[in-house]
Parts: structure tokens; sequence; C-alpha cells
């Protein structure tokens, strides 16, 4: 079939040779503002772009129709001002292409204001009760005014910005004992150590989602692990490592919360916001010492009891409580893929980069520090076996069917999971069989090896069911143009969009560059690509009925290239004439993400 | 898995079933004829034999007439494998194949590709039937009879395996994406072989793969014929009688564990209710019509029972079940043409079987089991007789006998055997004290 494609390509005139995109067609494209028409060999290339002030669109296309990207709409805003936007940044994150745009939502994303104060994350909260100025202060309120009066008085006597400010110069320093040279943080004076991006206009909603973005901005980015990256756009990486770094610190700290891993403050453990299958009753979760297997739910709502910052610190303050919710498969997914990555990283191989963060007589982090994300995994396990995988009736649900914590709607049981948390689950089970297949450097107890030794059979076994599933569902042999294409369906009747084949990309080569060695799936990454691009890249005119959307959105382009470039990187692509495909299509759209990018400086 | 391979096999059964009651029913028409219009006192004894020619072909559900290999054997393909005709097992293993590659259009998606080779099984069966009787005129209008017949069966089943198995190449191609159960599942089946299959069947607890040999009685025959001619029908133009026939459970009934033996008895107490109308058209030409009712009664069987769609039945579903069989009709019309002492004859009969009903406490899929045990046939048979009776009465020959030699062949059918057989019989008459003492009545007339 890919043969049939090829030969329809072939006999187009899409000869590579003629809608190759060289570097001076992008170069001219970048200099030429927002008003431009380039021109190339006379009449093969024209680039338009429009700008009405709400949205341009970029439209590259040959006079004679041999060589059309479609229409692009891309959202004007800067970044500052779509940040929230949780689910686009997934894929600015995962695609790594766009690296102006990462550098202010690094730099945003540390100074911005989060969910649980800072005076609350367990280690500043200990730092301020134990600060001597301000226990001297305390003390000398409480001394000198009659009784009560002292603890009004206090927070007075040590306001907000006080402590605040005491934070961001410890914060600073921590930073600069791991970057002496570091310039560009020590200027942000609202630097903070908040804990969780606030969910949206639901500010005291935690929404897990959010976090698993937040997260990724962390162990994602190759600038902080690696000097050796291999990223396609390494030499765009632009934003500090310590920006990065700052968020791992954070990262680790939301986590140590979230399971209430830290050492008792007045007598109670902060945080703790485990559930389990049978249970949704809030609870801390040590791995370690715990046979649960507890994982975090979706969306958790705080209430918090005192306003002024040192109250907070003394007092705790923030209590916890689930809304009514139910347990997604792509929620949880984007979880444990953060998880994962996280445990790549921070095992010592990963960390060589920032090694001396963990040694030494008094490190940053504990030597131990990696094993945190194995937190995730139990959860993980109870989670799939059942709640997600029927494997009886062969169902992947898309809610995890769990009666007695959360019960949800009863048409969630049956309810098939989507191509999003389909492709989600693959990308998190690969990269945990990845980083569980050899575990010799990981500095694990034998006890903890032991546990671990029959987890990367088990997540294989769900690894091929959920791949299974993709192509049971969601991948089609169609004629398409006259010929027997591969092509990627939605659902029965309607072809997957663009943000959808992308998704289906990225994960069946990264998951057939690993694990999954086939050669079916060799076969129908081969057959999706060479579809994908002649539906969305390269349309010829009076395109089938199953190039349903004539439009590419941002987060359509970001996750087509992030998927081919996941194909062109690790899997076989053969023969090479696909590759040659994939490589062209890939400098389209780099294209035209770089322009964007290029906007938001 | 392999067990479920096979298990087209035990359809082999089910066409021996078919055979014996074809046996059965061709043995009942003729028992009560030489009873027939017997004298008061008169008794009379046939021995009889049937020697069935070994077949190979039958008439399917769709009334075609195939050879019996067309049925049972079967192609394990994607297509097949899937509608189950190899098992459950197989057929979950099809399913998950599928599951890469749904697309019904692809001609190279796996399930597509895949094929476990040939099924093979060439089935013989050599039958010849004996059977005796004893007939006795109670009065000048009503006999009694009474016949068994005695059955020398010999089965051969010859089980093969044979085609391409692309088993292994489907899971090569699969390579990591098949998970270790279904890598073993493709594994196992690439391995399919003659040996595996027959290995497969005896390990579910099945006997005598290459065949049986017996001889066994079938179902004795009591009943009453009694001639209406002088009395209801005393001023029509047609001599007619009709008989009530009691069958008794005598028979030999197959043995769940046993893959190829046959059954020759119904199982049950059955009633037979029949009529025949005849008339001479002429000196030398007579007809009949003949009319016939049968029911097997409700009677228990020990059984295999299948849970779902699978045919070879793990001997733990064995258990009792209740059979209740279809009734039965059959018509058939009579020419013969009496030369002096030989009387040709020619026979055309049609007979309906309804489908049985099977029960159980054990749950079970029971319209597997009664699927195909509705059958339908139209046979024809030649004859030839002599018949002495006549000269005996004229005192033209020492004693009465008659003896016939026939050929009977099927013309028509559905789910039934193209049978052929031959028939030889002799019936001998002997007075007894109780007999009329003149010769002249015309009654031994056929």
């Amino acid at each position: 079939m890919a043969f049939y494609l090829k030969n329809f390509f072939l006999r187009k005139n899409f000869s590579t040779k003629k809608y190759k995109f060289t570097n001076s067609h992008v170069i001219v494209a970048l200099i030429s503002g927002l008003n431009l028409t380039c021109k190339e060999d006379s009449n093969k290339i024209n680039a338009h772009v429009e700008n009405n002030s709400k949205k341009f669109t970029l439209n590259l296309a040959t006079q004679n129709s041999r060589l059309e990207i479609q229409k692009l709409n891309v959202n004007p805003k800067s970044w500052s001002e779509t940040d929230q936007n949780s689910e686009l940044l997934w894929y600015l994150l995962q695609c790594q292409c766009t690296p102006h745009t990462l550098k202010i939502y690094f730099k945003s994303s540390i100074t911005q204001k989060g969910l649980l104060p800072q005076t609350i994350a367990p280690s500043i909260r200990k730092e301020v009760i134990n600060n001597p100025k301000i226990q001297q202060i305390i003390n000398l309120g409480n001394s000198i005014l009659p009784n009560g009066i002292g603890a009004i008085l206090t927070p007075v006597l040590i306001d907000d910005e006080k402590i605040n400010s005491a934070i961001r110069e410890g914060l600073g320093s921590k930073i600069l004992t791991q970057y002496s040279k570091s310039t560009e943080i020590s200027t942000l004076n609202s630097l903070n150590f908040d804990h969780f991006v606030p969910s949206g206009t639901y500010n005291q909603h935690l929404n897990i989602d959010d976090q698993a973005v937040n997260w990724l901005a962390v162990f994602e980015s190759e600038k902080l692990w690696s000097q050796n990256s291999n990223a396609p756009f390494k030499t765009a990486e632009i934003w500090p490592e310590e920006f990065q770094f700052f968020k791992l610190m954070r990262t680790l700290s939301e986590w140590q919360y979230l399971f209430g891993l830290s050492e008792p403050i007045q007598s109670k453990i902060p945080g703790g916001l485990t559930v389990d299958v049978n249970d949704s009753e809030l609870k801390t979760f040590d791995p370690r010492v715990s046979e649960d297997d507890r994982f975090l739910a979706s969306l958790y709502l705080l209430k918090l009891n005192f306003s002024d910052a040192l109250t907070q610190a003394q007092k705790g303050g923030e209590s916890w409580s689930l809304p009514e919710q139910s347990i997604s498969l792509l929620s949880q997914s984007k979880i444990w893929y953060v998880a994962g990555k996280a445990f790549g990283r921070l095992r010592p191989r990963g960390r060589i980069n920032i090694a001396s963060a963990f040694t030494g007589s008094n490190p940053l982090f504990p030597a131990e520090t990696h094993q945190i994300p194995l937190a995730f995994l139990p959860g993980m396990k109870s989670l799939l076996n059942g709640p997600f995988i029927d494997e009886p009736s062969r169902l992947l649900r898309q809610i995890a069917f769990l009666p007695k914590s959360f019960p949800g709607k009863s048409t969630d049981r049956t309810l098939k999971a989507d191509i999003e948390s389909t492709a989600a689950l693959i990308l998190s089970l690969n990269i945990w069989i990845t980083q569980l297949s050899e575990l010799n450097d990981a500095g694990l107890s034998a006890d903890t090896e032991k546990k671990l030794l029959e987890a990367p059979a088990t997540l294989k076994k769900a690894l091929q069911f959920a791949v299974q599933t993709l192509l049971n569902e969601f991948i089609a042999t169609e004629t398409y143009n006259g010929y027997l294409a591969t092509v990627a369906k939605k659902n029965f009747s309607q072809s997957a969009n663009a943000t959808q084949v992308g998704q289906i990309l990225k994960a069946l080569c990264l998951a057939e560059s690993t694990h999954l060695k086939s050669t079916l799936l060799t076969q129908k990454i081969d057959g999706l690509l060479h579809w994908s691009i002649a539906e969305f890249i390269f349309p010829k005119n009076n395109i089938s009925a199953l190039n349903s959307n004539g439009n590419l959105s941002l987060i359509d382009l970001l996750s087509l290239t992030d998927g081919f470039q996941k194909c062109y990187q690790n899997a076989k692509i053969s023969p090479t004439q696909t590759a040659e495909f994939v490589k062209s299509a890939l400098e389209s759209l780099k294209l035209v993400l770089t322009k964007w990018d290029l906007s938001n400086q | 898995m392999i067990n479920q391979f096979s298990s087209e096999l035990s359809k082999n059964k089910h066409i021996r079933i078919g055979l014996l009651i074809l046996a059965v029913i061709s043995n009942r028409i003729e028992f009560e004829s030489f009873a027939q219009n017997l004298p008061r006192g008169a008794l009379a004894f046939r021995l009889g034999m049937r020697p069935y020619l070994v077949t190979s072909e039958k008439y399917n559900s769709s009334e075609n007439m195939v050879s019996l290999s067309d049925e049972y054997s079967t192609s394990f393909n994607g297509k097949n494998l899937l509608a189950g005709r190899g098992g459950s097992d197989l057929q979950r293993m099809a399913q998950e194949i599928q599951r890469y590659d749904p697309s019904p259009n692809n001609p190279q998606s796996p399930i597509q590709k895949l094929n476990l080779g040939q099924l093979d099984i060439d089935a013989k069966a050599e039958v010849n039937a004996f059977y005796m009787g004893l007939a006795y005129g109670i009065t000048d209008s009503v006999s009694s009879f009474i016949a068994i017949p005695f059955i020398s069966a010999k089965t051969q089943l010859n089980i093969k395996h044979t085609g391409k198995n692309n088993a292994q190449e489907i899971s090569d191609e699969l390579g990591d994406l098949a998970y270790p159960e279904l890598k073993e599942g493709l594994r196992k089946a690439s391995l399919i072989s003659t040996d595996e299959v027959r290995n497969s069947i005896l390990s579910s607890g099945y006997t005598n793969l290459d065949g049986w040999q017996r001889k066994v009685w079938g179902d004795l025959q009591w009943g009453l014929n009694i001639d209406l001619s002088e009395h209801l029908f005393a001023k029509i133009p047609f001599k007619n009688s009709v008989k009530i026939v009691s069958h008794f459970p005598t028979g030999y009934i197959e043995k769940p564990e046993i893959l190829s033996d046959l059954s020759f008895g119904d199982g049950g107490f059955g009633l037979t209710f029949g009529s025949t109308f005849s008339r001479f058209w002429h000196q030398n030409f007579n007809s009949a019509v003949q009319f016939e009712y049968h029911k097997t009664m409700s009677h228990k069987r020990l059984m295999r029972v299948p849970l779902t769609d699978e045919t070879l039945v793990n001997s733990d579903r064995e258990t009792v079940v209740t059979v209740n069989p279809g009734h039965q009709f059959e018509t058939a019309l009579v020419l013969n043409a009496p030369i002096n002492i030989y009387i040709p004859s020619y026979q055309l009969s049609y007979s309906n079987h309804l489908q049985n009903h099977y029960s159980s406490n054990l749950a079970f899929n029971q319209s597997n089991i009664a699927k195909n045990t509705n059958t339908e046939k139209l046979k024809q048979t030649i004859e030839i007789g002599i018949s002495t009776v006549e000269k005996y009465v004229k005192n033209e020959f020492p004693f009465p006998f008659l003896a016939s030699l026939s050929y009977s062949s099927s013309l028509w059918g559905k789910n039934i055997f193209a049978e052929r057989y031959f028939d030889l019989s002799l019936t001998a008459f002997l007075p007894t004290p109780f007999m009329a003492k003149t010769k002249a009545d015309p009654i031994l007339n056929r």
C-alpha cells in the first residue's frame, strides 16, 4: 500500500526536489515580517503571511498547485497571554521546537503565583518556623505585649513581603550554589516557590493535568540534563538552565507534598493527597514502607484558613478535599509519562549534568531523590489492572472503573479510550519499560529492585495491548485517492485530525523503536506517514472527503512536527523514499513554527 | 488450542448418527410387509440381509450432494477461524490477530493471510444388517409380528492435516507486538500436524480414532397389521390395511467417548402408525400408497454437550441429556407387476424427520447439537420378487415362500447420506394347529 502511495506521489510530481524547502526559504520567511511575499525560482514557491491583528495566516503554495501547505491559523497572542493553556503548553514542551516561546514560559512560570503559598511548602515552612530572626521577633512580641496581642501583631511586625523576600534570597543562593555565574535568575525580583499552578478560573482547584504540564517542563527539555543533546532544535535552546533547575526544585517539593514524604511539622506530616481504588480518603503514601497501591486523583479543592504568610507557616492551615470527579486515562497517563521521564533524568546516569546537586556533605537534593518518581508506579499498576484495562473484554477504558472510590457515571464503564488517551498511555508505558529494564545504576536497594523485577514484563504486556487497541480502533486500510492507504480514523466515519495523527505517529514510532520491534508495525507507520503527509502537509487540489479539515491549528502543527520528529529520529523508516518525504514535511513544518516562535520573542 | 483445531472431527459422529437413523427407518418400513394378510393361524418367518454400499457422498443442509470431506474437511484460514470453525480457542486467537488490522479490505492484513492448513477427514462405514422377523395371523384380518435387526458395522477414520501453515510467519510479522500468550498460541498453531491433531483428540478423552467395529442388535419391533378391506372399506375398490408398531430401545447407542461408533437404535420407546391403500388395476399390475407417522418418545442419553460452539467436547462436559426426537413422516408409492411367480416392483418414498430437541441440567449450546438433525430423503427401490404362494395354493408348488432382491438408492435429501444398499430376504410360511383348514383362500397374495 505504501508502494501505491509512493507511485501516487510520483505520478503527481510530488518528487522531493519540487517541494523541498531549503534554509534560504526559511531565512527569507523569517526576516520578512508579517506582511511578506517571497518568491523563489520564478513561480514555484509563494509564501503569503498576512496580519489582520487577530490572526495571521501562512499559506505556502506553488502556483501550479504542485505543493501546498494547508492554511495555518495561529493565535497571534503573545505567549504570556496563553500560558495558562495547559493543552497547548503540553504540545509545546513535547515538541521542543519553539525555544523562544518556551523561554518566556519558563521565565513567567518561576515568578508565577501558585495555588499553595510558598510558606506552606514543607521545606520553606520549616525554614520559616526555625528562622532565628523570625523566632526572635515572635518571642519579642509575646514577651512585651499582653497575652494574645502578640499573636495579632506578629504578622504586622513580620510582613509577607519580608518573608517572601527572605525566601527569594534563600532560593537565589541555592541556585547560585549550583550556577555560580547565574545572572538572569538573580534579576527576577518576583521569584517564588509557590506550589501548583492554579487551575484556570477555579483558582482553588488543583488540576493534575495542569500540574503534569508544569512538571513536564522540567524533565522534557534537554537543556538542563544533557550537554550532548540530540534535540533537533538544540542550537535554539536559549533559556537559562537555572530556570529549569528552579522548577526542578519546586517540582520535587510538590511531589514530596503530594505523597506526604516530608518530616512531620508540629507533629503532622504536611500534604498526602493520594487515594486508592477502594477508598477516596486522602492519605500519605511512601511505597518504601507501604504495600498500598495509591495514586493521585485528577482534581482537588484547596481551602486556606490563614491569609498572612507567617501564620500559614506556623499553623499550616490548608485543607484539601476531593470534588466529584472521574479518573481519566489521559490525565493519569500524562502523570505516569512525566514520572517516567523524571526517573530517567534523576537517576545517577541521567543527572550527570547536575550531579553536584546530589553530592557533597550537604547536598541540595538527597542522593536517592530519583526514587520519588517510583511512588507513581504502584498506583499505575493498580489502575491499569482492571480499572483501565478490562482484559477479558479487551477494553481499554477512557475513565477508570472505580465503583468504590470514584463511582462516576454508569456509562463510564464501557467508554472506550480515545486516540489521545491511548497514545498517551503508550508513551508512558514505553518510557517506564525503558527505565525499569535496566536498574543496575539506579542505586536502588535490593528490596526495591526485587519489587520492580517483573514490572517491565507486566508493563510491556500493557503496552502491547495499548498498541493493539490503537491499531484496532483507530487505524484502517481504506481507499484513498484511488489507492489503498493506511489511514488514521477518529471513528468509523471520520478521519483523525492532524493533532491526533501526530500523537499516533509519536506513540507508535517510539514504541516501535524501543520495545515493539515488528514488521507489521513498521509497515503501518510507513503507511501512516505517507497518508498523513498527503493529507495534511501537501494535499492535492480537491482532496478526498477524508480531508476533513482545511486548516491546521498551532497544536496540529506541534503535534505533527513532534510525531514526524520521533518517527524520523527513531523508527526504522524504510525505504529511503519515506524518510525523504518525512524530512521534507518536517522542514516545512519547522518553517512555520519557527516563524511563530520568533514572533514571541 | 489444538484440541479445538481438531474439533471438527466430532461432527463425524453426527454423520454416523444420520446413517443409523436411515438404516433403522429402512428396516422399519419392510418388517411388517410380510405380515400383511396372513390367514388366521399362519406363521411367517422372514430372514434378510442388507449390505450397504460404502458411501462417500451426502446431502448437506442446502440439499446439495457433496462429498463427505467437503463439509468436514475444513480450511483453517483466518475467515473460518474467526467464524469458529477451529473451535473457541483458535477463534479467540484469530480475533486477537484481527485486532492488529481489522480492515476487511486489506488482503495483506495478518488475519487475511493467516492459514493453519487444512483438516481432511476421510470417513468410511461398512454396514451389513441382518434381520429376522416372525408374524402370526391372529384372525384372517389381524396379524401380529415381531422383528429385530442384527448389524455388523465397521467404520474407518483417516484424519490428516495438509496444506501450508503460516502461523509462524504471522508471529514473526507481529514481532514484539504479539504478547506472550498470543505468541505461544501461534507457536502451537504452527506445530499442528496430523499427530498433533490426533493427540489433541485423545487428550480430550476420545477413543477409537482410527475406526470402530462391532456386531450389535438394533431396536426390537412388535406390531399389529389390520386389514380393513372387508370391514370399513368393503365398498370401495381399494384394499386397505393399518399398522401399529411399537419400538423397543434394544439397539446399540453410541458412547460419548468413542469417536467413530454408530448408533443402531432410536434410544427410546417409539410408536409407528401407518396405513396402506392398494389396488389391483390389472391382473398383472397393482399399486399401493403408504403413509406413516413415527414418534420416538423423549428419553435420556449420556452425551457430551458443548458449552458454546465447540464441537470436540471435553470429557468433563459429559452428562445425561434428555432427547426429544422430532416427529417423522413418511409416504411411499409402490408399483407391482406380477408375472407368474415373479413380482417386479418399483417404490418411491419420501421421508421427513423434524429437528430433535435436547435439554440437560448442565448448561450447554442446545442449538449446536440440534443443528442438522432435521432430515429429508427421497428414495427409490427396485425389486424383483418371487412368490410361490399362488402356486402353492393351487397345489402347483410344494411349499409357499417369498424371496426378493432389491436395490435402493437416494434421489434427493437434506442432512443425510446418499445411501445405497441391496436387500435380500426370504420369507417362509408355516402351518400351525390354529390355521384355517382350506388352502383355497387367496389371502397370501401380496
